[in-house]
């Protein structure tokens, strides 16, 4: 019996074992075998791929983007419950008791409990108060600054300085792109010399200036620019970018730039006190959105907690000890923030200090948007040659106009366009 | 604590639970995302799509597949439909001829990932599955719920392919 050389590589590259016919016209056939060899080359080195572990705290970031009190299977607290318990946790602090008791079973009174540690906080005042602040803001094609208005207004001076920040240190490393650019082409033989740069971002009255270079006649160049961003709350703005090159008579050069901008700020806050007084803010270290506010403002954030306050989760808190996470309502007249409530979150030890707290303006059970991707893509092949094929010739730029980073590298494009007249 | 008793306690409402299975799985889940993935930040969001997904759906997991089976096949839905609404152009590696690099693997890894990311989307789970995450046809075959011999078609079509892709691009390096 006999297989065709189709038949062999189905069964050699579907994974099959190889049986007595396989192996027989395998022997006999130096193609099928050099087939196979690529085969188990190829595996080998798909073997070699696999990604590695996870990046370092996505499961946190995971756990933290999961809207917990949104699962139907949740339970919920039963109104008359909770105002029973309520009112048997306020007697007892009225009589001056400390209620650990309410902080032994989920069925207790998580609105008292965020009471009691106000004023627990009152007397040994000091936690730490995370704002969670992350924001969607719409970043416009026309290389114009977003729009910072829908920001909370206590971080949107701070967010639009990150932003300034950002993009700043987006054009160095541009330049530095431009750079590596130029110095390709300038190996091309007959390439124009590089049209002037403009700024990464254009006054709207200049319009990006652009002098088309004439176009070059004995060289073949392909370049790529290729960069995806994100601007992640936790790490801020991360930019990869990749400029690949390949002439066809000067010297091949790979170009990968890799770099990532730390956002980590000096922060500033306010918080407005149900009195209608603003709270002094402490600026501090954190990264983009997350900014650390005076811990006395603590109590009147609590204090200012409403709604189906609810006992979500025990958590550790250190060294041990355990603690429970609250999930609450601020009233928006308490943090200054908006017209609907912020949602907040305090995880409160057994001796009712408050180990953290949370605010966000994002309403309940909104997933919080882990970042604003930017993105831009720059591709282009340029056959500068005519003794290449006409396929060569067929270049285009592709771009996402999408972004403001379209303007960049004003060297590719015209190099692109330039071959394409 | 298994994950079976994990997730009945997660249905009830035990968020710890939850965030046990999430620590335990993220790595699995990350690599498979990776692969069908165009980049780092992509397979992220496809990672928290999936748990997201899983969390809102524990009251319909009944425990008749494994924990994993469940999780595969929802971060498996996410890439797909995720890959369907990407807008942007990118232009294949591949079109840009790989060049030598200074970093031969790095090279070769972009190379092998660029043709991976061009196969079909059948073809390139069967390959990544089996080849690059290393289960077995049958494992492979019960995770998508497909029988193991359209698997084995999927593998062969998808070997076949990318054996022809990297054939092309080094005897175009060659020259």
């Amino acid at each position: 019996m006999t297989i065709t050389h189709d038949e062999c590589r189905d069964s050699v590259a579907g994974g099959s074992p190889v049986d007595a016919v396989t192996e027989a016209h395998l022997a006999g056939c130096s193609g099928c075998r050099a087939f196979a060899a690529a085969v188990a080359d190829l595996d080998r080195r798909a073997a070699a791929v696999a990604p590695k572990s996870a990046p370092r705290g996505l499961a946190d970031r995971v756990v933290a983007a999961l809207p917990l009190d949104a699962s139907p299977a949740r339970p919920t607290w039963p109104g008359r419950t909770r105002a029973v318990v309520a009112v048997a946790a306020a007697v007892l602090l009225v009589a001056g008791v400390a209620s650990s008791v309410v902080l032994r079973n989920r069925e207790d009174a998580p609105r008292t409990v965020l009471l009691a540690a106000a004023s627990h906080l009152e007397e040994e005042g000091a936690s730490e108060v995370i704002v969670d602040a992350v924001t969607d803001v719409e970043i416009p094609a026309n290389g114009r600054d977003p729009d910072f208005s829908v920001a909370p207004p206590e971080v949107r001076d701070h967010m639009a300085e990150q932003w300034n920040l950002i993009m700043a240190e987006l054009d160095r490393r541009l330049a530095e792109l431009d750079q590596r650019i130029d110095e390709m082409l300038s190996r091309v033989p007959g390439a124009p010399p590089p049209p002037p740069r403009e700024r990464f971002r254009p006054t709207p009255s200049e319009g990006p200036a652009e002098t088309p270079p004439a176009a070059p006649e004995a060289a073949s160049l392909s370049i790529r620019i290729r960069a995806a961003g994100a601007v992640d709350p936790a790490v801020g703005l991360q930019l990869e970018g990749a400029v690949v090159a390949v002439p066809g008579s000067i010297e091949v050069r790979e170009s990968t730039a890799a770099f990532a901008i730390d956002a980590a700020r000096q922060g500033s806050a306010a918080l407005r006190a149900p009195d209608g007084t603003w709270v002094e803010t402490q600026a501090g270290p954190g990264p983009l959105g997350r900014v650390l506010v005076d811990p006395r403002a603590l109590p009147s954030i609590l204090r200012a907690a409403e709604g189906a306050v609810l006992a979500r989760s025990t958590v550790l808190v250190g060294d041990g000890e355990r603690g429970r996470r609250y999930t609450f309502r601020v009233p928006a007249s308490a943090v200054g923030g908006g017209t609907e409530p912020w949602t907040g979150s305090a995880v409160i030890d057994d001796a009712r200090r408050v180990r953290q707290l949370s605010l966000s303006p994002r309403p309940s059970g909104q997933p919080a948007p882990t970042r604003t991707r930017l993105t831009v893509d720059i591709g282009g092949r340029a056959a500068l040659d005519a003794s290449r094929s006409p396929a060569q010739v067929g270049a285009r730029a592709v771009s996402d106009t999408s972004s403001p980073f379209a303007a960049v590298s004003p060297a590719v494009r015209a190099a692109v366009e330039g071959s394409t007249r | 604590m298994d994950d079976q008793l994990l997730a009945r306690r997660a249905r009830g409402g035990d968020d710890v639970a939850f965030e046990t299975l999430v620590r335990r799985h993220t790595d699995t889940v990350w690599r498979f995302a990776r692969m069908m993935a165009p980049d780092d930040h992509a397979a992220e969001e496809i990672v928290q799509d999936t748990f997201l997904k899983a969390y809102r759906g524990l009251g319909s997991y009944r425990g008749e597949s494994a924990i994993t089976t469940w999780l595969y096949a929802i971060c498996r839905r996410t890439a797909l439909d995720r890959g369907r609404r990407r807008s942007t152009v990118v232009v294949p590696l591949s079109a840009a001829r790989a060049t030598p690099a200074r970093d031969a693997a790095a090279d070769d890894r972009l190379v092998l990932d660029a043709a991976i990311a061009g196969l079909p989307d059948d073809e390139r789970e069967a390959f990544v599955l089996s080849a690059v995450l290393g289960y077995s046809q049958e494992e492979a075959a019960a995770l998508v719920g497909i029988p193991a011999s359209t698997m084995r078609s999927r593998m062969s079509r998808a070997r076949t392919r990318l054996v022809a892709v990297l054939s092309t691009d080094d005897e175009e390096d060659a020259r």
